[in-house]
């Protein structure tokens, strides 16, 4: 492969593309939409939250519940010890437990045991505090309880049960795999990587959208033999593939920056630390956002070479998929996100927002990039050789031809 | 003797049950235009983008300036049957991009482009997108675009498909020019009075096989006895030597045997008591030469 060659396609198809106004238009357009979006679905998902009807788990130290503790609806389930809620959340029976601490009337903190990071978790602090507030309403001869029925949480603690070894409460507080979060500063970095994951999901949907006009082009255009006769069809395909990446890349770039611009901004008035990310989770999202695009458009290409039909088809399949991804926000860390992820048509996107919302380990990111790695390459091996005869005007595609003695 | 630029050894190629080239073999030498010439689906094509590399031969071997096709592309010019440029695309940037594309800077490549255009009365539509340009100006454009990198070696497809008279002139010129300056010049075309005009070696092909080759007046000589035209009283069908007859009016054409000797027909003819006014060897066309061919065959 001559890389000088693969630069020069690549730069075309990326200049012919972001010269254009309409390239633009479509960008501000688009970002008008993304906050449309993202709009909606914050709306449904508090709609979700409050008429969320799974149990939640407590376990008292404070004195506060009577004994025995009964409720009508049974949307709490009392446990005398932690481990015993941990095994329930283990086993599905609640979503997450409270764990409400003996200092709780004079602190009001509370600690709420996850599994995973669930994104019901704004559904979970909402009935909690309306839980407190009803039972310290029962408790009111208490007199430091008056203000505490005002706002029964001041600080909370979020703990991954599926991260912590041991349940003393001291370590789980200042040891190292215990996530201490402010409200606020959750919710902050839950949206923006939602809203980051949505960005990067839709962008590599246009690239599917690129890569079919790209090659449509050359072919509606008769390029292809002019094309083949000046560059080999290897050099040809992956200079198209990177022109495309280039222009999702430039585009998902003037996307993200005022998004996370307003939020690291929000974060940064609230709470005086626009930080948003961690090195690892913005290294291990550009990787999965640069082989994703690369491995659909790759995909994309490939199937038009073959037959605009197959394409069609591929894209509407693909584009499933990536929904099927984007649902793994919900619950990263379940068997499906898992099997979700090693798959490669899913892989990229279910990594891309399992690594943003931590939930994916090492061996989990090494066997995926593997597995996208692979394909790609397979991809372009395939996709290269078909170009060779598809491009060329009545050279049939799949002729078998029998090599013959010289005479 | 200057070393060949192209040189094709044995080519076939077969599609399903099809042979489209049959151990066809070719040599282009540095200044000479040899034409490939041959009736639709005789496998002219299909030889050019073998020996091109775009096709790989079933057998067969093909080398250009000593090596194989797809490492000296760059010191190729082609013009495919088949055009191809972008619409959207202003024509002198479509140039640059092809020039690019055939290892030339950008200045260089914008340079050549504008004198070709130049050349061509293209000057004023640099900046015009290829859309807006008369199909004409577009072939031009398509030409230019093929010998923009000063190839040594030029491979083009019926180039005069779809030109006026005075477009076909100027491109007669333009090879010629070529040709003057050393280039090697294959030309796969079916009109062969054009590459008649033209070409210093024909090949011609038929049925994927080449049937003869040689330069113009080899073949001419070759054939010099196979036509004779006649203008007789009474020409009887079964004339020994006599392959066919054909009749334009009161003039005849007889097409003789191979082995056949006119003189030994005309006194037959005469024998058979037959008056003739008229008995003239005919030195044919390319078309002519090609039409016997093709009735062999």
């Amino acid at each position: 492969m001559r890389w000088s060659k693969i630069y020069l396609i690549s730069k075309y198809e990326f200049f012919r593309r972001i010269r254009k106004p309409v390239f633009y238009i479509m960008i501000l357009a688009l970002l008008v939409l993304y906050v449309i979006v993202i709009l909606i679905l914050s709306l449904m998902i508090f709609e979700m939250v409050e008429t969320y009807q799974s149990p939640i788990g407590v376990v008292d130290h404070s004195g506060l519940l009577p004994t025995p503790f009964l409720e009508e609806k049974k949307q709490f389930l009392v446990y005398s010890s932690v481990e015993d809620a941990r095994a329930a959340l283990r086993d599905r029976q609640i979503e997450a437990f409270v764990e409400i601490p003996s200092n709780y009337l004079e602190s009001g903190q509370v600690l709420i045991w996850v599994s995973g990071n669930s994104w019901t978790l704004s559904l979970i602090l909402e009935r909690t505090e309306s839980f407190l507030r009803a039972i310290l309403i029962q408790n009111r001869l208490d007199p430091r309880i008056a203000s505490r029925v005002v706002e029964p949480i001041d600080d909370w603690w979020i703990i991954d049960a599926d991260q912590v070894g041991s349940r003393l409460q001291d370590e789980v507080l200042t040891g190292p795999v215990a996530q201490r979060q402010q409200t606020a500063k959750f919710f902050i970095q839950r949206i923006s990587k939602v809203a980051l994951i949505f960005i990067i999901l839709w962008n590599i949907s246009t690239g599917l959208i690129f890569g079919y006009e790209d090659i449509s082009r050359d072919a509606n255009n008769r390029m292809g033999e002019l094309m083949l006769s000046a560059v080999r069809a290897t050099e040809w395909f992956v200079g198209k593939i990177l022109g495309v990446v280039s222009v999702i890349l430039v585009q998902t770039l003037i996307q993200i920056m005022p998004v996370l611009g307003i939020f690291g901004w929000i974060s940064w008035r609230l709470l005086g630390d626009p930080t948003l990310f961690s090195v690892q989770e913005i290294s291990l999202g550009v990787v999965y956002f640069l082989i994703g695009v690369l491995f659909y458009v790759s995909i994309i290409m490939f199937s038009i070479i073959l037959h605009r039909k197959i394409a069609v088809w591929i894209s509407s399949v693909l584009g499933v998929l990536n929904l099927m991804a984007s649902i793994v926000m919900i619950a990263p860390s379940t068997q499906i996100a898992i099997f979700l992820s090693f798959f490669p048509f899913t892989s990229p996107a279910t990594m891309l927002v399992r690594v943003m919302l931590r939930s994916a380990s090492l061996r989990d990111v090494v066997i995926s990039l593997i597995v996208v790695g692979i394909c790609l390459m397979v991809t372009i091996k395939i996709g290269s050789a078909v170009a060779s005869r598809a491009l060329i005007p009545g050279m049939p595609l799949l002729s078998i031809s029998r090599p013959q003695r010289r005479r | 003797m200057s070393k060949a630029v192209l040189r094709a050894e044995g080519l076939c190629k077969r599609f399903g049950r099809l042979q489209i080239v049959d151990d066809l073999s070719l040599e282009v030498k540095p200044g000479e235009v040899i034409g490939l010439l041959g009736p639709n689906g005789s496998g002219k094509t299909t030889s050019l983008r073998m020996m091109l590399g775009l096709i790989p031969p079933d057998s067969g071997r093909v080398s250009i300036l000593g090596q194989p096709p797809q490492r000296v592309q760059d010191r190729i010019g082609y013009l495919p049957e088949e055009r191809g440029l972008y619409p959207d695309e202003r024509a002198l940037d479509m140039l640059v991009y092809m020039g690019r594309l055939r290892g030339m800077s950008h200045a260089e490549a914008r340079g050549r482009a504008l004198k070709w255009m130049a050349r061509l009365g293209l000057e004023s539509h640099a900046r015009s997108k290829v859309e807006k340009l008369s199909h004409g100006m577009q072939q031009r454009l398509q030409l230019i675009a093929s010998v923009l990198h000063d190839p040594e070696l030029i491979i083009l497809d019926e180039p005069f498909l779809g030109l006026d008279p005075i477009q076909t002139h100027l491109l007669l010129q333009i090879l010629s020019e070529l040709r003057d300056m050393g280039k090697a010049i294959l030309l796969c075309t079916h009109q062969l009075d054009l590459a008649e005009r033209i070409c210093d070696r024909v090949a011609m092909v038929f049925r994927g096989r080449v049937v003869i080759e040689g330069t113009l007046e080899e073949i001419r000589r070759r054939f010099a006895n196979r036509m004779v035209r006649v203008i007789a009283e009474s020409l009887p069908p079964d004339l020994p030597g006599v392959r066919e007859i054909r009749s334009s009016g009161r003039e005849k054409e007889l097409i003789l045997e191979e082995q056949a000797d006119p003189d030994w027909i005309l006194r037959g003819l005469l024998e058979r008591g037959g008056r003739v006014h008229l008995w003239e060897r005919h030195a044919p066309s390319l078309y002519e030469v090609f039409q016997l061919i093709a009735s062999t065959a």
